[in-house]
């Protein structure tokens, strides 16, 4: 059992202070939440206490005594633990070969799994192992992933966990599942560090909580004794102003804007689509819920053209056919913001100007050239409309938070497509509360005007508030449809767990 | 940009300086005085205008080469056939030029130039065709069809059109309506001849493909953010395709120098390793059109002066050239290593 602290630790990069003056103490055997916008401070924290970087100065204390973590490698040693937001996980090893990696236990020349596997057992009671050892971690499901990380540190004897997003990715029921796991490793002595950012698990698994702000510690509390509002507010600095998006009522007509009928995906090495109907009406919110990877991204890659399949996509009257050309169906007027931010809907390497006018580079054309005094007009009214402050267009995206980056995606999809129809694949993902709170607004603005969207998301609270439908999908079917008026958390969660409707 | 621009600079000089150290350590093991031979590639190469002339027509293979393989860099491809496309290039202009010696004068040079840009031009898409078709990496059928050149240039020129009276394994003379004039400012007599012109040209054009327009724009793309780019609608196929076509293409115009401009016919292996040079040049260049030239100039330089090394020095010969290029690429590959140990160090202070 290990108390950590934190005492008076900054961290700046140049002129940049990630993390100013911050005082913390996490206390044994409880569980923590860090809590606080992109961009506060959490992760520059994590990575202090786990070795990965060096604060300016301050100091980070175990049981009382100064320690200095030169590397991560030391942070294992003093017992602390991370699983990071992306797991680490080597796809075609065996599960159980993951667990020991670095660390494996040799009979002879040969691994020893069974010892591996009963040091583990003897750790963890049975209900929570039912992991399938000797399987290759490509093949397991990423709630099994997110244990395996978790049992990597067990292995190691980790008293200090620090999970980074853990449930990002999971079902409703597999994160009870988790957080059942997570409360049991409290009561074996463990120390839990969860940062998050979903309010809803403070309250449901952590006993404390820590609020950062612009890197400053700005409050800390038993989560019993507090509300959500209450440290929204510490989050933001101001309450948040939830304009219950006033939505019109739109009359749902008989029309369609997009419709799959019998769409089944060919290439069976990406997941599949298996015999998928689906409509969109005009100025309808679909929403399509469901654990990643069950065709999401292919519902997306066949109506670009880019994935093939069989069967027939009607958009706005015509057939779409695999292979036609991207381009062309996208002047019909279809934007879109896709799921990886990083590699799908930006190029982190070129200025925001340039990011703003991606996929509609015609409009800025002059002869073969740039007509960059067209780019900087409209880019800057284009920003200011979004409300993304940033002191130079001309400063590559990646050095924005992610909702800035996110706003410029919008900013471009929607102000420099006019479309009538959007796809927003895991929209605020990685964003902070200010820019979701525009985001969200933006959708039902939308809405409003007749244009329909096609809502994607892992989680299920955005969903339910956005959506007019809700279509889960499971391992490449619809097993659900779920009109707003019979929205249920519990309904439509079993739904993504493949069990029909 | 200004900041940019300098630590660019910065990086080039440095890097340059730790190649050549790391070189003069191994002429001093060998047993030369490091200064001497530094006098005689220097003195060799800049030392008079006769020199400047011969190092600026060495230069001028290097500077397209360059191009090269630093457009394809930029499309986010690696192309290690600009021997082979420069090879095909040149197969073309010499046929052409043997074929049809009559063509006027203006004509004559411009559809020699276009000859051997498409020949190389075809060489390079070949490889993005196959890449694009059938998944296969860029890096090996780019040097695999360096070995077809090869047996095909050396077919053309020692089968089809060899020269019988010759000595020598070449091929007729090109008609005198393709010869590029000489360039007689440093030295009356030297080999240096209006193709350095044209290559400058490509560099300027290179450069504001990359920085003005939508094609380099989307040429980058493909490369850099190819998710980002086929959802946003642009075709990465036809882009890898035209990449390697205009990669393949500079390197075909790479041969004109020397056989429109010197020898005035094709030799067995006139590409002599200018296509590999050029990956060199580009590497030190980092691909930025002032960067490739900059380099290109430079590595001819080195080897006019390398020449020199075989009379006036005891131990080592003119392929010091190859080995200081090889210490120059070494030290550009090492570079993120380098910057690591730069930042520890800084951290550490």
């Amino acid at each position: 059992m290990i108390t950590i602290e934190s005492q008076n630790l900054s961290k700046s990069y140049g002129d940049c202070h990630a993390l100013t003056d911050l005082s913390l103490r996490f206390e044994s055997q409880k569980i923590h939440a860090i809590v606080g916008e992109n961009g506060a401070g959490k992760s520059t924290l994590m990575k202090l206490l786990f070795g990965l970087i060096q604060p300016t100065s301050g100091s980070v204390l175990i049981d009382g005594k100064k320690v200095a973590l030169k590397n991560s490698r030391d942070a294992i040693n003093a017992g602390i633990g991370m699983v990071q937001q992306h797991f680490c996980l080597v796809e075609n090893l065996s599960a159980i070969d993951n667990i020991i990696l670095g660390t494996e236990p040799m009979k002879g020349l040969r691994l020893d799994r069974e010892k591996a596997l009963r040091e583990l057992m003897a750790k963890l009671p049975e209900e929570s192992l039912h992991v399938p050892w000797h399987q290759k971690v490509s093949e397991l499901s990423v709630g099994f992933r997110q244990r395996i990380e978790i049992l990597k540190l067990l292995y190691r004897d980790s008293q200090f966990l620090i999970l980074d997003e853990p449930t990002a990715v999971l079902t409703p029921q597999e994160i009870a599942s988790f957080f059942s796991l997570l409360r049991h490793l409290k009561e074996m002595g463990r120390t839990i560090v969860l940062i998050t950012h979903k309010l809803g698990e403070v309250f449901s698994v952590c006993d404390q909580y820590h609020v950062l702000r612009q890197g400053r510690f700005i409050a800390s509390g038993v989560v019993a004794e507090t509300s959500q509002n209450q440290i929204v507010k510490y989050m933001i600095g101001r309450e948040l102003v939830v304009e219950s998006a006033s939505r019109e009522k739109v009359n749902l007509t008989s029309d369609k804007l997009l419709e799959y009928s019998g769409v089944s995906t060919i290439d069976q090495r990406r997941g599949q689509l298996k015999n998928i109907s689906l409509s969109i009406s005009p100025g309808e919110i679909l929403g399509i819920a469901g654990v990643e990877g069950s065709g999401q991204s292919l519902l997306v890659e066949t109506l670009l053209g880019l994935c093939p399949f069989v069967g027939h996509i009607y958009f706005l009257n015509s057939d779409i056919k695999p292979g036609d050309s991207t381009k062309s169906i996208r002047k019909m007027g279809l934007a879109l913001v896709p799921e990886d931010r990083h590699t799908q809907a930006v190029w982190l390497d070129e200025t925001c100007s340039k990011n703003l006018i991606i996929g509609i580079e015609e409009q800025f054309e002059n002869g073969i050239f740039f007509d960059e005094d067209k780019i900087k007009k409209t880019g800057t009214a284009w920003l200011k409309e979004f409300d993304v402050r940033l002191t130079d267009a001309e400063q590559p995206i990646s050095s924005l938070s992610g909702g800035n980056q996110q706003k410029i995606v919008f900013a471009r999809e929607i102000l420099g497509r006019k479309p009538k129809f959007i796809i927003c694949h895991q929209p605020t993902r990685g964003v902070d509360l200010g820019a979701i709170e525009k985001i969200h607004s933006e959708i039902v603005r939308l809405k409003n005007l007749g244009v329909s969207c096609l809502l994607i998301s892992s989680e299920l609270e955005e969903l339910m508030s956005l959506s007019d439908r809700i279509c889960v999908l499971f391992d490449g079917v619809v097993t659900g449809e779920f009109q707003r008026t019979e929205f249920s958390k519990n309904e439509i969660g079993k739904a993504m767990t493949g069990v029909a409707k | 940009m200004k900041r940019s621009f300098i630590s660019s600079i910065l990086i080039y000089l440095i890097t340059l300086a730790l190649g050549i150290f790391l070189a003069m350590i191994l002429v001093t093991i060998v047993g030369e005085n490091p200064l001497n031979v530094l006098k005689i590639l220097v003195m060799g190469s800049f030392g008079g205008p006769r020199e400047i002339a011969y190092s600026l027509f060495y230069a001028t293979p290097f500077i397209l080469t360059g191009l090269s393989v630093a457009w394809a860099f930029r499309a986010g491809l690696f192309n290690v056939g600009a021997e082979g496309q420069m090879l095909m290039g040149g197969v073309a202009v010499m046929a052409l030029g043997i074929l049809l010696p009559n063509l006027p004068v203006p004509l004559a040079i411009f559809s020699a130039f276009v000859v051997a840009f498409a020949a190389g031009g075809v060489w390079g898409a070949i490889a993005g065709w196959v890449k694009v078709k059938r998944g296969a990496h860029e890096v090996l059928v780019t040097i695999l069809l360096n070995f077809v050149a090869y047996g095909l240039s050396s077919f053309f020129i020692l089968n089809v059109f060899r020269n019988p009276a010759s000595q020598n394994p070449e091929t007729f003379e090109i008609g005198s309506n393709y010869f590029l004039s000489q360039i007689t400012f440093f030295d009356p007599s030297s080999p240096l001849n209006q193709m350095i012109f044209v290559a400058l040209l490509c560099a300027a054009i290179f450069a504001i493909v990359f920085r003005k327009t939508l094609f380099g724009f989307f040429q980058r793309m493909s490369g850099a953010a190819p998710e980002l780019a086929v959802r946003s609608g642009v075709r990465i196929d036809r882009q890898v395709i035209l990449a390697l076509f205009i990669s393949g293409g500079l390197a075909g115009l790479a041969s004109c120098g020397t056989i429109m401009g010197y020898s005035h016919k094709a030799r067995e292996g006139f590409a002599n390793g200018a296509g590999f040079i050029g990956i060199a040049v580009a590497l030190l260049g980092q691909n930025r059109a002032g960067g490739v030239v900059l380099s290109a100039i430079l590595f001819g330089a080195l080897a006019k002066g390398s020449l020199d090394l075989d009379l006036d020095t005891q131990f080592i010969t003119r392929d010091l050239a190859q080995v200081i290029q090889a210490c120059i690429v070494l030290v550009v590959a090492s570079k993120p290593g380098l910057e690591l140990v730069y930042k520890k160090v800084r951290a550490t202070k």
